[in-house]
């Protein structure tokens, strides 16, 4: 637990950039596509992010630019007789932590999603996709998501460490899913939203939380989290619910498409979830039959780690809340 | 010796789109050679007892981590395909005939297994931070999977557990003889 609580926070350094940049082309007419470029803003400047296609493209309208909170929006109209077969790159996205997800649709009703990510920066257009691949999108969009979402590890790691029985186990790990699964669809169907930084704030604020939470049940002391994790982990979850969303609402998915790409994320999101689970109780259970005693600096370390970058991050996002209110 | 190390890179690494640490993951998961070179120490360890496997499951990884980057990744030296065949013989051999090694000796062996699959591994890594992630990825790799060979076998203290585990090491074992035989028919190939 030591070890998976030093390398998840680790993550901090190589940390996502939980929204993702967005490029939508829909083809009006045979050759001629409508272009909407989001990328997500760092403070006052637009991440240098652009698309560029490996064949003949052309703009014919100059480019409309907007900044709603948060995003950069550019629009404009492309012309290319044959986009299918052609590459697609996006520049800049090799430098940096963030993905894009790229959705074109033709004239013709088919469509082609895909995500580009730092390591992988462009892609074929294909003649036709099939409904698996475009849920597989969307399914490993959301195992990165938590499996690279630091806050989200961390604060199953200290349920992990709280709960003392497997049918608590069962009940907390449930409570957590039945809650992050309920805000995830809520916020990405559009019928709640909560912004960004005071969410992150929130999210920092349940993991420290834990923390204490932690030291008692080492104490042998008992608490209503201790008694109850599965309390916690419900209240909790449709926080961090609201967390998972943020990775697909700040796309601004057409909705045709939320159907397929909430349920695929879910799904990603719960293999993520139970295999980090599922990893950590094996790992535990092997350190248990191979009788490894653990020096005391090395028990305590993962709730410490819990506490230490719960209140890092508190107190971080705090300030960016204030000094955004200012 | 020309032979035995050379500096060319024949090997390629895993492609998941998930980023350089699942590469890592999927490298080691996709490549038959780590997979029965580790479960065989993990049988090994598990006739002996929770001492030779803790230390075993330490010693692997960390073996395995220093002999990707050092003689792999930083100085390019390659395994000689007989290598890994004769690595099947002995751990499989021994785990076959249930040998009463001492703790000092099945410590040595698992850093002498990390430290060779290491360095196979390690030639085909770029060595930049994609190259160290998909390392970290890998050794993480390792050291769960040998944890988790662990706790399947560990437990089951029957005589009969115990002569399935005996009949696995002899099963690697026979795959370390077809390769011997194998690498000594194309003697001088090199492989990964």
């Amino acid at each position: 637990l030591a070890a998976l609580a030093v390398l998840f926070s680790s993550a901090l350094a190589f940390a996502h950039e939980i929204r993702p940049a967005y490029l939508e082309l829909r083809e009006d007419k045979p050759g001629e596509f409508t272009v909407l470029w989001k990328t997500p803003m760092l403070g006052a400047a637009r991440l240098a992010l652009e698309p560029e296609f490996s064949g003949d493209s052309v703009a014919v309208t100059p480019v409309t630019a907007r900044t709603p909170p948060g995003a950069a929006i550019q629009q404009w109209t492309l012309r290319a007789a044959a986009l299918r077969g052609q590459k697609l790159r996006i520049r800049g996205l090799e430098g940096s932590m963030t993905d894009a997800l790229v959705r074109i649709e033709f004239a013709d009703g088919t469509k082609w999603v895909q995500r580009l990510t730092g390591d992988e920066t462009e892609a074929a257009i294909p003649m036709r996709q099939s409904g698996w691949s475009v849920a597989r999108v969307y399914l490993t969009l959301g195992i990165d998501h938590i499996l690279f979402g630091a806050d989200h590890v961390l604060f199953v790691l200290g349920l992990l460490l709280i709960v003392k029985n497997r049918w608590m186990l069962l009940k907390t790990i449930t409570a957590f899913t039945v809650a992050h699964s309920i805000t995830l669809a809520v916020a990405t169907l559009g019928y709640a939203n909560v912004p960004a930084v005071p969410l992150n704030a929130a999210i920092a604020l349940s993991i420290l939380f834990l923390g204490p939470e932690i030291v008692r049940s080492w104490r042998g002391q008992t608490s209503f989290t201790i008694r109850n994790p599965w309390v916690v982990a419900f209240a909790f979850g449709l926080l961090h619910g609201f967390g998972f969303a943020s990775a697909l609402t700040s796309a601004g998915l057409p909705q045709t498409d939320l159907p397929l790409a909430l349920l695929s994320f879910n799904v990603g999101v719960e293999i993520g979830q139970l295999s980090l689970v599922g990893l950590v109780l094996s790992l535990e259970r092997a350190f248990r039959v191979l009788e490894i005693r653990w020096p005391r600096w090395a028990e305590v370390l993962p709730g410490y780690t819990v506490g230490s970058l719960g209140a890092f991050w508190t107190i971080q996002r705090v300030a960016i809340l204030l000094g955004g209110a200012q | 010796m020309a032979i035995l190390f050379t500096s060319a890179a024949q090997a390629h690494l895993v492609t998941t789109g998930l980023g350089p640490v699942y590469d890592g993951i999927a490298h080691f998961a996709l490549s038959p050679k780590d997979l029965i070179a580790v479960g065989g120490l993990a049988l090994l360890a598990a006739l002996r007892g929770p001492t030779h496997g803790a230390w075993a499951l330490f010693t692997v990884s960390l073996f395995w981590l220093l002999g990707a980057a050092v003689p792999g990744q930083a100085l390019g030296l390659r395994v000689p395909t007989v290598v890994p065949a004769v690595v099947f013989l002995v751990v499989g051999g021994l785990a076959a005939a249930d040998v009463r090694l001492p703790v000092s000796i099945s410590t040595v062996l698992a850093a002498t297994v990390g430290l060779i699959r290491g360095c196979s591994n390690g030639v085909a890594l770029p060595g930049d931070r994609a190259g160290l992630l998909n390392l970290a990825g890998m050794t993480t790799a390792v050291f769960v999977f040998f944890a988790l060979c662990i706790v399947l076998i560990f437990p089951i203290r029957s005589h009969l557990a115990r002569i399935a585990v005996r009949i696995c090491g002899s099963s690697i074992a026979a795959t370390g003889v077809l390769l011997l035989g194998w690498s000594i028919r194309g003697a001088g190939s090199i492989s990964n």
